[in-house]
C-alpha cells in the first residue's frame, strides 16, 4: 500500500507493479478470504474491503500515470506465439476506475448485507476473482489474454449466482449457457478477426478492418459476443432470472455495473479499433436495431413487473439498448453518448440495485404489492433511490438525461424511426419508474407482517449500506452538471474521431431536449391516470399491461415463450430426443439385435452338439461329402 | 495257394468281427476282437506288409478294441433290462447271412473286374533282409511298440481295476 | 560332435526321460510312489523344457538349424528310413507340450489325489506319444505316435472312473477309431500311389506331375487323410466330439487336452504335412497339392467362425472353452493353409501361444472349480475379482491374449496369420477371421463380467483364493503370456536375421 501510494505521489512514469496489484491482489486476497477461519466475519471482511480499497487505489493509479503496454512470452508452438501483454491506456484506465469505484462501493455494502447471511466467505472470493478477471479482460492487448480472462469471468458469473440458492442452480446454468453462447461466437470472432488482419492478436496492432465479405462475419460475431456480455436481446433472459435467487450485491455489480462496462468496452473497440463501422451502413443499421429492440422488448416487459428486483433487472437490459442504439449510429455524438450512458448507467443502475437491496433487508421482501411509504421509515435510501430513478429516466440535470439526449442526437441523425422508437423506450422507462417509486416510497406505509421477523419495523439501513448509495446518487448529479468531467476524459479516449466535437455541458439541441422534457411530462401524466383509475400507484400501468392485443403479448411473454433461451432449450431437448432415439435405434442393433441373432444362432449351433456319437459320426459323412466337393473344385 | 490263405483269412476275419457285435459277454468279445486283429496281421503279412503286421499283432487294433469294449461294457452294464438284451439279439440276427452275402458280392466283384494276386509279392522276404528292415529302419516304430504296451498295459488297469472296484462295490 | 548332442539331448529327454520317470514311479515301493510320482513327472516337464532351450541354443551356435538322428543307434539308415527330425517348428510344439504338462501337473497336485500315480504314468506315455508325434518324418510312424497320444488322452479322460468321463472318453475314443481307419486307409493309398511313407520323398512325388497317373486314387487319399485329421485337430463339422470330451474331463487333464493334446495330434500333424518346415528343408506331404490347402483352409475358417458364435451361448466355462479353442485351432490352420512362410511362422507361434493361453484359463476354471465348485456360468458367485484376484487377472490377461490385443502374445501370431491370409490374395477370409476376433471378445468379456467383476455379493464371502500350485501355475502362465507379447517382435526380428524365414 505504501508502495503504491508513493508511487502515485511521486507519479512515476512506469506503474507495472500497479498492473500486478490489479490482476494478483484481488484473486491471492480472495482465495485467503476463503481460507480464513470460518467464524472471522470481521477478518474476511477487511480483507475483502482492504483489497477493493488497494485496487481502486491502483487504478487511481494507472489513470493518472502515463499510457505504456507490456508483454511477455506466454505460449511458444514453433513459430506460433502468444504474447501476454497488457495495455493501460486512457480507455482500458477509464474502465478500470469506474470497475474499480463501483466495486469498492458495492464492496463496502456487501460487508454489510451479506452480514449474517450463510456462504459470504465464498462471495466475497468470488466477487474478488470476478473483480482480477475484470481488471484483466479490461487491461488485456491480445485477443487470446482477452478471450482467457473473459471467459473466466463466466466461471464466476455462475458461482455468484449459484451462491444465491444451492438447492436450485438452474439460474446460474441458464447464466452460464447464454454467456457461453455469447462467448463462442465472440471466440469464433477473434477467429475470424485474427485470420482476416494477417495474424495479428495484438489489439493496438489490428487496423480497423473494412466491412467486406468475411470481415462482415467477424464484426457481426465479435459483437455479439460483447453485446452478449453487455446482455443485449437475444442474450438477456438470464438476467430477470438471477434477480429472483443471486444476492442482491451481485445484481449491482456484474448486469448492474460490470458486465455493461466491459460489453460496451468491448464494443465500441471493436466498433473503432478492429473494424470500421461507417454510420449508415448495413452493419450500423443491424446493431442499431438490436440496440432498440433491447430497449422496447425490455423496457416494456419492466413496466408490468410487479416486483422491485424483476423490475430493475429489465431495466439493465433496456439501458443496453441505449448504448447498442449509440454504438451502432457510428456517429461520435451516439459513440460518445453510449460511453457516457454506460458510465451513467454504471452508477444508477447500482445505486438502484442497491435500494432495492435495502429495501430487501428492511421489509423482507421486494414485492411492490406488499411494501408502500418507505420513505417514512427509510428517507435516506428513499432520497438515494429517487435520484438514481431520476437519473434513469432522463430528468435535468441529473447525468442520465445528458448520456441520452446525446444518443437521441444520434438516433434522430441515423433516422427518425430509431429517435421515435428509443423516446418511446424513454417514455416507459419513466411510467415505470414513476410506478416503482411512487409505490415502494410514496403513500401510505406498508409492510408486509412477517410473525417469525424479530425486526417488526421497517428501519434504515446501516451507514454502510446508505453511504455507497449516497455516493452513486451524488455522482449521477456529479456527472450531470459537471458532465464536461467525464466527457472530456470520454473525448480523450476517443481521440482524433471527436476532433471539432465537444459534447458537454448542455445539449446542444434545445428542440431535442423539449421533445424529451414533452415525453417526461407525458409519462407522468400517464402515471397520474393510471393511478386515478385503480388507485393504486403499483397498479398506474395496468391501463397499458392490460390493453387488448398487448395483454397476449405479456402473457405469452410471461411464460417465457418469448425467451430465446427457452427456444434454444426446447431445440436442444428435441435435438436430444432425436439423437437419443436414434442412439437406442443403434444401440438396438448392437444391444438386442445382433446379441439375439447371435445367442440363437450360438444355442442352435451348441444344440446341435446333443452328446450323440451316432450324430458326430454323421457329421463327419457330412463334412467327408463338402471335402470331396471341395477337393474336385479345387483341383 | 497264397491266395486262397488271404481269401480264407478275410472270411474268417468278417465272421469274427461279426461275432464282437453278436456276443454280450465282455470275454467272448474281446477274444473275438484279438482273434480279428490276429487275422488282420497274418492278411498284412501275407500282402508283404511286415511291419505293419507285427504291429497290428502286437497291439495296435488289439489293444484299442479291448480298452474299447471295456469301456463300452462298464456303462452299459447296468442300463440294459433283459427285454433289450432280447432286443439286442434280434436285431443282429440277420448280420452273418448279410455279411455272408456282401462277402460274395464282393468276391464276385473282384473275380469280374480281374483281380489278381500277381501285383502283391509271391513271397516273404528272407529273414535278415526283415530283421534289417525292423532294427534300422523302423526303429522309431520299435521305440513307439514299448510306448503303447506301456500304454495298453496302464488303460488296462485303470480302466479294468475301476470295473472291477466297482463291482466290489456293488457286491457288498 | 555337437550334432551327436543334439541328438543325444533329443533322443535321452524327449523319448527317453517319460519312460524313464514311468520306470521310476512303477519300481519304487508304492507308497512311496504316490507321494513323489507328480514331482517326477514334473522333473520330466522340467527337463524337457530345459533340454528345448539348449537345443536353440545348440542351434544357434552350429547355425544348423536342423538335424535329423536315429533312435538307438545309426546302422546303415536306407534312404526311406523311419527316423527322427528336430527343427524350429518341433522344438516350438515340444516347448508347449514340456510347458503344458507341466501345468497338468501343478493342477492335478490340487486336484487328483489317489489317482495321481495313474495320472502321472498315462501323461509321461501322452508326452512320450506327443513328442514322438513332433520329431517323426514318416507317415506310418506318425500314425502310431497319434495312436499312442490318443490311448493316453482317453484313458485320462476316463481316470476318475466317473460315468460322464467315461462317457467323453467313449465320444474321443469312437471318433478316434474313426479317424484310424481313414488315417490307414489314406496311408495304403498314398503308400499304393508312391511306394515310399517318408514325407520329403511323398511331397517330392506328389509334385511331380509324372506321378498324378492316378489322380482319383491321390484325391480319395486326400480326403481319407483330410478326415482323419480333421477328426483329431477337431475341424469343424468333425469337432463333435471335442465338446463332450473337454467338458468332462478331469479338471487337470481338460488342462493337457486343452492346452496341447487335440492340437499336438491333429494340428501339428496338419501344420507338418501342409507346410512342412520353416527353412523349407523338410517339404510337407501336401505342400504342392494345392487343393488340399484350401480345403484345410475353408476347414479352418469355418471352425473359426462356429467355435467362436457357439462358444457365446455356452453356460459352463470349460464347454466355452472348448469351443474357443476350435475356433483358435481354426485360426492355426488357417495360417499353416495358406503356405506361406509368414503363414507358417504366425501358425507356430499361434500353436505356442493357444497353449499358454488356453492352460491359463483351463487352470482358471480348474480353479473356480476348486474353490466355488462349479463352471457353470449360471452358478458361480458374481464379483470373484475381490476374492479371487490372481485367477481373475490372470483369465484377462489370457482372454486378452486369445482375442488378439496388442501387446500380449496372441496379438503378434494372430495378426501375422491375418496377415498371411491377406498376402494369399483372400481379404474376405482375413476379414471374416478379424471379426470373429472381436467375437472371441465379446464372449469372454461375457465371462469376465459376469464372474469377475461387479460387486461380490455375499455368498461369496467365504471364497478365497488358490494357493499353491494352481497359484503357480497362474503366475507362470499369465508371465509368459506378458513376456511373449513383449519379446515377440525381438524373436521374431532375431528368426528373420538368422534366415529362418
Amino acid at each position: 500500500m505504501l508502495n503504491i501510494l508513493s508511487q502515485l505521489i511521486a507519479g512515476g512514469n512506469n506503474h507495472t507493479n500497479l498492473i500486478y496489484i490489479m490482476l494478483a491482489l484481488p484473486a491471492i486476497l480472495g482465495l485467503v478470504v476463503i481460507l480464513l477461519p470460518v467464524k472471522g466475519y470481521g477478518g474476511r471482511s477487511v480483507a475483502f474491503i482492504g483489497a477493493l480499497v488497494i485496487n481502486a487505489l491502483a487504478a487511481l493509479g494507472l489513470l493518472l500515470g502515463e499510457n505504456f503496454s507490456m508483454r511477455f512470452p506466454w505460449v511458444h508452438l514453433g513459430d506460433f506465439s502468444i504474447q501476454f501483454s497488457l495495455r493501460v491506456y486512457n480507455f482500458s484506465a477509464f474502465i478500470l476506475i469506474a470497475i474499480a469505484a463501483i466495486a469498492l462501493l458495492i464492496g463496502i455494502y456487501t460487508v454489510v448485507f451479506m452480514r449474517g447471511k450463510s456462504h459470504y466467505g465464498s462471495f466475497y472470493c468470488f466477487f474478488l476473482l470476478n473483480l482480477a478477471l475484470a481488471n484483466g479482460a479490461a487491461l488485456a492487448n491480445n485477443l487470446i489474454v482477452l478471450l482467457f480472462f473473459w471467459a473466466g469471468l463466466l466461471v464466476t458469473l455462475f458461482a455468484m449466482i449459484a451462491i444465491g440458492n444451492r438447492n436450485n442452480v438452474s439460474a446460474a446454468v441458464k447464466a452460464l449457457i447464454i454467456s457461453a453462447v455469447a462467448d463462442l461466437l465472440l471466440i469464433l470472432g477473434i477467429a475470424i478477426t485474427v485470420w482476416q488482419s494477417g495474424g495479428k492478436m495484438m489489439m493496438d496492432e489490428i487496423m480497423p478492418l473494412p466491412l467486406t465479405g468475411l470481415n462482415n462475419v467477424g464484426f457481426v460475431l465479435m459483437m455479439l459476443g460483447a453485446l452478449g456480455k453487455a446482455g443485449a436481446i437475444p442474450f438477456h433472459s438470464w438476467i430477470p432470472d438471477a434477480a429472483k435467487d443471486a444476492p442482491l450485491p451481485f445484481m449491482a455489480m456484474m448486469p448492474g455495473a460490470l458486465e455493461k462496462l466491459l460489453g460496451i468496452y468491448l464494443a465500441v473497440r471493436v466498433a473503432r479499433d478492429f473494424y470500421a463501422l461507417e454510420p449508415g451502413s448495413g452493419m450500423s443499421m443491424f446493431i442499431m436495431i438490436i440496440g432498440v429492440v433491447t430497449i422496447i422488448l425490455a423496457v416494456g416487459m419492466a413496466m408490468i413487473q410487479k416486483d422491485m428486483k424483476r423490475l430493475l433487472s429489465f431495466h439493465a437490459i433496456s439501458q443496453v439498448g441505449y448504448m447498442v442504439l449509440g454504438i451502432g449510429t457510428a456517429l461520435p455524438v451516439g459513440i460518445v453518448g453510449a460511453l457516457f450512458h454506460m458510465l451513467n448507467n454504471a452508477i444508477y443502475k447500482s445505486a438502484l440495485f442497491l435500494s432495492a437491496g435495502a429495501v430487501e433487508r428492511s421489509c423482507g421482501t421486494t414485492d411492490l404489492k406488499q411494501i408502500s411509504g418507505l420513505r417514512r421509515v427509510m428517507p435516506i435510501t428513499a432520497i438515494g433511490f429517487t435520484i438514481a430513478a431520476l437519473s434513469i429516466s432522463g430528468v435535468p440535470p441529473f447525468n442520465g438525461f445528458f448520456s441520452k439526449e446525446l444518443i437521441f442526437d444520434a438516433a434522430l441523425e441515423s433516422g427518425l424511426v430509431f429517435y421515435i422508437l428509443a423516446l418511446l423506450g424513454a417514455f416507459m422507462t419513466a411510467a415505470s419508474f414513476l410506478k416503482l417509486g411512487h409505490a415502494a416510497f410514496f403513500g401510505p406505509l406498508k409492510w408486509p407482517h412477517i410473525e417469525e421477523s424479530n425486526n417488526p419495523n421497517p428501519r434504515e439501513t446501516p451507514a454502510a449500506m446508505y453511504v455507497p448509495l449516497l455516493i452513486l446518487a451524488a455522482f449521477c448529479l456529479v456527472f450531470g452538471l459537471g458532465n464536461v468531467i467525464p466527457l472530456a476524459g470520454i473525448q480523450s479516449i476517443l481521440g482524433d474521431f471527436m476532433a471539432g466535437h465537444d459534447y458537454s455541458g448542455w445539449p446542444h439541441s434545445m428542440s431535442l431536449v423539449l421533445i424529451s422534457l414533452a415525453v417526461l411530462i407525458f409519462a407522468v401524466l400517464n402515471h397520474l391516470f393510471g393511478k386515478l383509475r385503480t388507485g393504486q400507484a403499483v397498479k398506474a400501468l395496468d391501463h397499458i399491461h392490460y390493453a387488448p392485443g398487448l395483454h397476449q403479448v405479456y402473457n405469452v411473454a410471461e411464460k417465457g415463450y418469448l425467451d430465446p433461451y427457452e427456444w434454444l432449450m426446447f431445440a436442444i431437448k428435441a435435438y436430444a430426443k432425436l439423437c437419443f432415439a436414434i442412439d437406442r435405434a443403434i444401440d438396438w442393433i448392437y444391444n438386442v439385435l445382433l446379441v439375439k441373432l447371435i445367442s440363437v444362432l450360438s444355442k442352435g449351433l451348441a444344440h446341435l452338439n446333443n452328446g450323440h456319437s451316432t450324430r458326430y459320426m454323421a457329421w463327419v459323412f457330412v463334412g467327408m461329402l463338402f471335402v470331396l466337393l471341395a477337393l474336385i473344385l479345387y483341383l | 495257394m497264397q491266395t486262397f490263405f488271404i481269401l480264407l483269412c478275410l472270411a474268417l476275419m468278417i465272421c469274427s468281427a461279426a461275432a464282437v457285435m453278436m456276443f454280450r459277454s465282455l470275454i467272448k468279445a474281446t477274444v473275438c476282437l484279438a482273434i480279428t486283429s490276429v487275422l488282420i496281421s497274418i492278411v498284412l503279412f501275407l500282402l508283404g506288409a511286415y511291419w505293419a503286421a507285427l504291429f497290428e499283432l502286437s497291439v495296435c487294433a488289439g489293444l484299442i478294441t479291448v480298452v474299447f469294449i471295456s469301456t463300452i461294457s462298464f456303462f452299459s452294464k447296468e442300463r440294459r433290462s433283459e427285454e433289450q438284451e432280447r432286443d439286442h439279439h434280434s436285431r443282429f440276427r440277420l448280420l452273418p447271412y448279410l455279411m455272408v452275402v456282401c462277402g460274395l458280392a464282393l468276391l464276385a466283384l473282384l473275380v469280374l473286374s480281374g483281380f489278381s494276386m500277381q501285383s502283391i509279392p509271391a513271397l516273404p522276404p528272407a529273414f535278415a533282409e526283415f530283421k534289417q528292415i525292423l532294427w534300422s529302419n523302423r526303429q522309431v516304430d520299435i521305440l513307439a511298440q514299448i510306448a503303447l504296451i506301456l500304454a495298453g498295459s496302464f488303460a488296462v488297469i485303470v480302466l479294468f481295476k475301476e470295473i472291477n472296484t466297482n463291482d466290489e462295490n456293488k457286491g457288498a | 560332435m555337437p550334432q551327436n548332442l543334439i541328438s543325444a539331448t533329443a533322443t535321452a529327454v524327449f523319448i527317453v526321460g517319460p519312460l524313464l520317470a514311468i520306470l521310476i514311479n512303477n519300481l519304487l515301493p508304492r507308497t512311496l510312489a504316490q507321494k513323489i510320482c507328480l514331482k517326477v513327472g514334473i522333473a520330466a516337464t522340467l527337463l524337457q523344457i530345459a533340454a528345448v532351450c539348449s537345443c536353440v541354443w545348440l542351434f544357434f551356435a552350429n547355425s544348423s538349424y536342423h538335424i535329423s538322428f536315429s533312435v538307438f543307434w545309426n546302422m546303415s539308415a536306407q534312404p526311406g528310413a523311419a527316423r527322427f527330425y528336430v527343427d524350429f517348428l518341433s522344438l516350438t510344439v515340444m516347448l508347449a507340450i514340456g510347458l503344458v504338462s507341466l501345468v497338468s501337473l501343478l493342477t492335478a497336485n490340487e486336484s487328483i489325489k489317489d489317482k495321481a500315480l495313474n495320472f502321472s504314468n498315462l501323461l509321461m506315455i501322452c508326452m512320450i506319444g506327443m513328442n514322438g508325434l513332433v520329431m517323426v518324418n514318416d507317415l506310418f510312424s506318425l500314425y502310431i505316435f497319434l495312436e499312442i497320444t490318443g490311448i493316453a488322452a482317453f484313458v485320462l479322460i476316463a481316470l476318475l472312473r466317473e460315468e460322464r468321463g467315461l462317457e467323453g472318453a467313449f465320444k474321443y475314443l469312437a471318433m478316434s477309431a474313426i479317424a484310424s481307419v481313414f488315417l490307414l486307409a489314406s496311408l495304403a493309398l498314398i503308400f499304393m500311389e508312391t511306394g515310399d511313407l517318408h514325407f520329403a520323398n511323398v511331397a517330392a512325388l506328389l509334385s511331380s506331375p509324372a506321378q498324378a497317373s492316378q489322380p482319383l486314387l491321390l484325391m480319395i487319399a486326400s480326403l481319407f487323410f483330410i478326415t482323419a485329421f480333421s477328426i483329431k485337430a477337431a475341424m469343424v463339422p468333425f469337432h463333435g466330439w471335442l465338446p463332450d470330451a473337454y467338458q468332462s474331463a478331469p479338471a487337470a487333464v481338460s488342462v493337457l487336452l486343452g492346452g496341447i493334446v487335440t492340437k499336438a495330434a491333429g494340428v501339428y500333424a496338419i501344420i507338418r504335412v501342409l507346410s512342412g518346415a520353416f527353412s523349407g528343408v523338410l517339404a510337407g506331404v501336401f505342400s504342392h497339392v494345392q487343393n488340399v490347402h484350401v480345403v484345410f483352409a475353408i476347414l479352418g475358417l469355418v471352425s473359426i467362425l462356429y467355435g467362436a458364435i457357439a462358444a457365446i451361448g455356452q453356460r459352463d466355462m470349460k464347454r466355452m472353452l472348448a469351443y474357443s479353442s476350435i475356433s483358435q485351432m481354426g485360426y492355426i490352420v488357417l495360417g499353416a493353409a495358406t503356405g506361406s512362410v509368414i503363414g507358417l511362422v504366425g501358425a507356430a507361434l499361434h500353436f505356442f501361444n493357444h497353449a499358454t493361453f488356453k492352460g491359463t484359463l483351463f487352470v482358471n476354471a480348474a480353479a473356480l472349480e476348486k474353490q466355488t465348485g462349479s463352471t457353470d456360468l449360471e452358478v458361480l458367485p458374481c464379483g470373484l475379482q475381490a476374492r479371487m484376484p490372481l485367477t481373475a487377472i490372470s483369465s484377462m490377461l489370457a482372454f486378452f491374449s486369445t482375442a488378439g490385443i496388442p501387446p500380449l502374445a496372441g496379438f503378434w501370431s494372430k495378426f501375422l496369420i491375418i496377415l498371411a491370409v491377406w498376402q494369399s490374395g483372400s481379404p474376405l477370409m482375413a476379414g471374416l477371421a478379424l471379426l470373429a476376433s472381436i467375437i472371441t471378445a465379446a464372449y469372454f468379456l461375457r465371462i469376465q463380467r459376469k464372474v469377475f467383476f461387479g460387486q461380490p455379493d455375499d455368498s461369496s464371502n467365504e471364497i478365497t483364493e488358490v494357493k499353491g500350485s494352481l497359484a503357480l501355475a497362474e503366475w507362470l502362465l499369465s508371465i509368459i503370456t506378458v513376456g511373449c507379447g513383449l519379446l515377440f517382435p525381438a524373436l521374431l526380428l532375431l528368426m528373420q536375421s538368422k534366415g529362418l524365414f
